[in-house]
């Protein structure tokens, strides 16, 4: 790899470590804002002071912020998510059996909001003016503001109530009752992503189109698909990866809602159900790793297009 | 040297269809959003019933007595649905308000005085766009306790950034121009100054996005208590009458389907009239 590229790269990295700190800091510090004795509310309503005591050493309450804050990083080296309050089983665990439905939900609503966005963004860069980009950029509006949990719930009753094609939530026990349960959900956060990168996409889609070697290319005499394949989708690609990693936290937001909705084992709901036990350390632990997620996608989709992208100049 | 405006007299207006379709929708969003707005003020004189009042009328399809039908507990859905505009609304409002008013206030004072404020609230912003800010919400809002305060508290926290950066912007932008210049040598103070002529010119972006952000923070809200983490069990919300109704859904479709009908209704005209005013500025 030459200099340059390896010095954007590391300075990338670099960008990376304050956020990183800033999350683990907030995550630490989360446990302060609790109202009242937060070794007290971690430990329950029903635990003895003795309790209550040895959960505020546990969890390292009785040390000061920065103390409390190397605490943290020094078990999260050791792999120690920490345990669950309701059941005692280590996070670890649980977030290794439940990781796979949630990184599966969240592809399969990639595929989804994909193939409606496509054609929504073309439609609108190519044929601004038409009546079907108006449709389109009202629609977009609509659907934006459905709220996922209302739109799922309201294709359930459609799509699997009345007709029995489809479960109505839950996770099978073999791989072709779980295809079949992930489908409602994949389409409701496929729905819930589309519209965000619609806009994006032809945006970036209009950028392009202005460009000299587009008008090059139709003065040429092409145009239909042969032009948009060539010289405007890859051409878009890009800008849309990296609108694609901002809208990450939107969408991770989505598998949160969708999983409680239709009652999926995955991450998120296990994140919405701990809150309303009031588990805290899963609540901790999730936060961090989707907040680590979400800055490593970022990082990855920032590296991706610099590095693929050939017209980037390495200063 | 400006161009002088065109003469009304000489040019013949031509709506074209797209101009004219616009309208259609504007007018569309305005009424709507009136109308919701209207509705919540009146709700008290427009429901039929009490929210809260339960009856042995339980799950009564839509009928004379009951527009919309009563709840799994008898009460009138209507009038549950008028009340839960109302508190919807109202929260709507303060909880993309006060991150307006936060971060306009940081982002003003930044932005006017420069140097290590502005370096530092940079540095800040750069850090808090990169967190994930949905996820931070849920467990600020399980930190603090469900209730509305912790859910306005949340919402500021977070939604603080992108105005602060915004205002700051326009800020630096307008802080050069000439008519600026001119109240310091009228002997304006710096406040006086910042207040009436530098932060009137820098408040329409924001304003745009606040549009946007109201549809977010209205279904930020609904989702919470969906979950059980945003208002108080038992207060009429649209998103904990979703929730309550999930239950009934095989036979009782329409209890899930009118307040979510209600918050992709309200959202919409919200985002729509920020789209014009958006427009409106990109034209004058």
């Amino acid at each position: 790899m030459p200099a340059g590229r390896l010095r954007f790269v590391a300075g990338r990295l670099a960008q990376v470590v304050p956020v990183l700190l800033a999350l683990l800091l907030i995550v630490v510090l989360l446990q302060q804002l609790m109202p009242g004795d937060p070794a007290r509310v971690i430990a329950g309503p029903r635990a003895g002071a003795e309790q209550v005591a040895r959960v505020r050493h546990d969890l390292g309450l009785d040390q000061s912020i920065p103390g409390q804050f190397w605490t943290y990083l020094t078990h999260l080296s050791d792999g120690d998510l920490g345990r669950s309050n309701r059941t005692g089983i280590p996070i670890s665990t649980i977030v290794g059996e439940r990781a796979a439905v949630t990184v599966w939900l969240l592809a399969g609503g990639l595929v989804v909001s994909t193939l409606l966005a496509v054609p929504a963004a073309l439609v609108m860069a190519l044929r601004p003016r038409s009546a079907a980009a108006r449709l389109c950029a009202r629609s977009l509006t609509i659907i934006l503001n459905c709220p996922p949990f209302w739109v799922g719930l309201m294709l359930a009753s459609v799509l699997a109530l009345r007709t029995g094609w489809l479960p109505v939530g839950g996770f099978g026990e073999d791989t072709g009752q779980r295809l079949r349960s992930m489908v409602l959900p994949c389409l409701t956060i496929g729905l819930a992503a589309m519209p965000l990168l619609a806009r994006s996409g032809a945006a970036s889609l209009r950028q392009v189109l202005a460009a000299d070697h587009v008008t090059t290319a139709r003065s040429l005499g092409l145009s239909g698909w042969p032009l948009v394949r060539r010289h405007l989708l890859r051409n878009a690609l890009p800008p849309a990866v990296t609108l694609l990693a901002v809208q990450a936290a939107a969408l991770l937001f989505g598998a949160v809602i969708v999983e409680q909705t239709f009652g999926l084992p995955g991450l998120g709901a296990e994140m919405v159900n701990a809150a309303s036990q009031r588990d805290f350390p899963v609540v901790q632990a999730l936060t961090l790793i989707f907040g680590t997620a979400i800055i490593g996608i970022n990082l990855l989709a920032d590296l991706a297009v610099a590095l693929l992208d050939p017209r980037t100049t390495w200063r | 040297m400006t161009t002088p405006p065109p003469l009304l007299g000489n040019t013949v207006p031509v709506a074209s269809r797209a101009g004219r379709a616009f309208g259609w929708t504007r007018s569309a969003a305005v009424g709507l959003t009136a109308l919701a707005v209207l509705a919540a003020l009146l709700a008290p004189v427009l429901a039929p019933a009490d929210p809260a009042q339960l009856t042995l009328d339980q799950l009564r399809p839509p009928s004379a007595a009951h527009l919309l039908g009563t709840d799994a507990l008898g009460r009138d859905v209507l009038s549950r649905l008028l009340f839960a505009l109302r508190t919807d609304l109202l929260l709507m409002v303060f909880a993309a308000g006060l991150p307006m008013l936060l971060g306009t206030l940081i982002g003003a004072v930044a932005g006017y005085r420069g140097g290590v404020l502005d370096a530092a609230l940079r540095w800040a912003a750069d850090i808090f766009q990169a967190l994930p800010v949905y996820v931070l919400l849920i467990a600020l809002v399980f930190v603090l306790g469900p209730g509305t305060s912790s859910l306005l508290v949340a919402f500021s926290v977070l939604g603080w950034v992108v105005y602060a950066r915004l205002i700051r912007t326009e800020v630096r932008r307008v802080r050069e121009r000439d008519y600026v210049s001119a109240g310091y040598l009228l002997g304006l103070s710096h406040t006086a100054v910042l207040s009436r002529h530098v932060l009137p010119n820098a408040l329409r972006q924001s304003l745009v996005y606040l549009a946007t952000d109201m549809g977010m923070a209205l279904q930020g809200i609904a989702v919470l208590s969906f979950f059980g983490l945003g208002v108080k069990a038992g207060t009429p919300e649209l998103g904990a009458m979703v929730a309550e109704a999930q239950v009934f859904l095989r036979s009782h479709w329409w209890l899930a389907a009118f307040p979510g009908l209600t918050i992709v209704i309200l959202g919409s005209s919200i985002a729509a009239l920020g789209d014009r005013l958006g427009d409106r500025g990109e034209a004058g």
